[in-house]
């Protein structure tokens, strides 16, 4: 995958891609509204990731063009000129965008940003994200080797081509697939808070941004789940319903994401049991090769993502492929996403 | 057949998880309806996959598919029951699902969709009505009602999917046969 940036002076410089680099493209936080900055790259990304291959990037004072092109169903290259606009753009504006788009082809111009009826389509930022499955926030689950890493990172070892503690690297590659999957906000704590009541993360799944608190356990052995964990992830949801339930609603699940469970299915079924008895709250366990799995499956199909019913998949004391697969292909039966 | 609030189900961790789903309406019906079965598994005094089980239900069954009218069929079973003397709830649930099989068009499929169904239904009656209030999922008798609706279709959809229907009354091939659909009931696959 390789293109160029194009600054309206002419300047080049290449996109930023890879693994490493690439965890530290997202802020901690999201603002309401994303800078300019934020939104260029977060539309390349996410324009890439549903399949467009990107021709140009054209930045002009008040708004970018993204020069692209997509295979319809029919195997034809439709080349569009996205504009992600930076405020309400002039008539002057527009005829300029509808010239070159002209020149550069026949291109079809989609307007992003908040602009009155005009002769261009115009879709608002949330809009434009939601019609490609939501945002995708890093390259990194995009990598081919991103299932490998992640497996090994959830085993606690550190693969050749990285450098730091894995299991730290274990939490950022967990928050990447989780925020790739749910194509939704994924709120890590960090190591740095390890010690205080607290979960790994939370993520939001669904339209209705159900809060899910997850926790990322990378253990060479594999991690064995026991009571006394189960009574620490019910502290974990007791605490936070203590200071956010009235603000984010209650917690639908837990997440536990390892290399592997030492635990029988039977013992796993047992163990969830008893969070929904003692906090109403199901664990569902997630091993690293089911999460590397859903990444890559979802990867060939972005635009369905947030179509997944992901509280009733998250309601199972496991994961596993098969699920997603089959919650996917009844997404795909609906045809109402293409 | 008894539905008594006065005989609620055992304080146990597993029925507690149940309860939650009684309480919560963010608890998917799918999920509720494993810890029904894992919970009704669990009890040592009555565990429901033997229960269903049982030689006399495997009886039932068989009348169920060969009897020739309801109102005999009925009678044929009553009888059974009486003549071994297994009368329990199982064998009351496996009565009514003689009467529903009789006359469906495909019995056996029907036989055990009932039993599993009416089961399940009996299990949620004996504690749900603790659970109807502003406070819990279902706020009025009649939500409460189509709650177990919800939950007693989910779990017929199982019992449909879990394994075919033993051909013979064989007491054998019927306890295998109940065993593995109470095991994809607890979601133990």
């Amino acid at each position: 995958m390789k293109f160029r940036f194009e600054s309206s002076s002419g300047t080049t410089f290449p996109a930023r891609l890879g693994g490493e680099r690439a965890l530290n493209d997202e802020p901690r936080s999201r603002p309401v509204r994303p800078p300019a900055d934020e939104r260029m790259t977060t539309a390349v990304r996410t324009l890439v990731g549903n399949g467009f291959t990107l021709d140009r990037v054209l930045r002009k004072p008040r708004y970018l063009v993204l020069d692209c092109t997509r295979l319809d169903e029919f195997g034809a290259e439709i080349p569009y000129a996205i504009v992600v606009a930076d405020g309400m753009l002039g008539d002057g504006d527009l005829r300029s965008i509808e010239r070159d788009a002209k020149i550069g082809g026949g291109r079809h111009v989609v307007l992003i940003g908040e602009q009155p009826p005009t002769t261009v389509p115009c879709v608002t930022w949330d809009t434009f994200l939601a019609r490609l499955g939501g945002p995708i926030k890093t390259w990194l689950p995009l990598e081919p080797t991103f299932k490998s890493q992640l497996e090994m990172l959830g085993h606690n070892c550190l693969p050749d081509a990285l450098a730091g503690r894995p299991d730290e690297l274990f939490e950022e590659y967990v928050q990447a697939a989780l925020q790739f999957v749910l194509a939704n906000r994924v709120h890590r704590y960090g190591q740095e808070r390890r010690f205080e009541v607290r979960p790994d993360g939370i993520a939001f799944a669904g339209p209705s941004a159900a809060t899910c608190l997850y926790d990322a356990k990378a253990y060479r052995d594999g991690f064995s789940v026991e009571r006394s964990a189960i009574r620490q992830f019910a502290d974990y949801v007791h605490d936070f319903h203590q200071r956010y339930e009235h603000y984010l609603g209650r917690v639908r699940a837990f997440l536990l994401i390892s290399g592997h469970f030492q635990d029988s299915p039977e013992s796993i079924q047992e163990r969830s049991s008893e969070l929904l008895a003692e906090c109403g709250v199901p664990l569902c366990c997630v091993s690293a090769d089911v999460l590397g799995d859903s990444v890559a499956l979802l990867a060939q199909h972005p635009a369905y993502r947030r179509g997944l019913d992901w509280v009733r998949l998250f309601s199972r004391a496991r994961l596993q492929a098969p699920d997603v697969r089959k919650e996917l292909q009844a997404a795909m039966k609906d045809g109402l996403v293409r | 057949m008894g539905t008594s609030a006065s005989h609620p189900s055992p304080s146990t961790i597993n029925w507690h998880a149940v309860a939650r789903g009684y309480e919560r309406d963010d608890i998917p019906v799918e999920r509720i309806a494993q810890e029904l079965w894992r919970a009704a598994q669990s009890e040592p005094n009555a565990n429901w996959s033997a229960l269903l089980s049982s030689p006399i239900i495997a009886t039932c069954f068989d009348i169920a598919v060969h009897g020739d009218d309801p109102v005999t069929a009925v009678r044929s079973a009553t009888r059974e029951i009486v003549r071994t003397r297994q009368s329990s709830i199982a064998a009351d649930i496996a009565k009514h699902a003689v009467l529903r099989s009789v006359g469906a068009t495909n019995r056996a499929e029907t036989f055990v969709g009932t039993l599993f169904s009416e089961a399940s239904n009996y299990l949620v009656s004996r504690d749900l009505s603790s659970y109807v209030g502003p406070t819990f999922r279902n706020q009025t008798v009649a939500q409460a009602i189509q709650f177990k609706k919800e939950l007693s279709g989910r779990v017929a959809e199982v019992v449909r999917q879990a394994a075919p229907v033993p051909s013979t009354r064989d007491p054998q091939a019927w306890q295998a046969y109940v065993h593995r659909v109470a095991v994809e009931l607890a979601g133990r696959t």
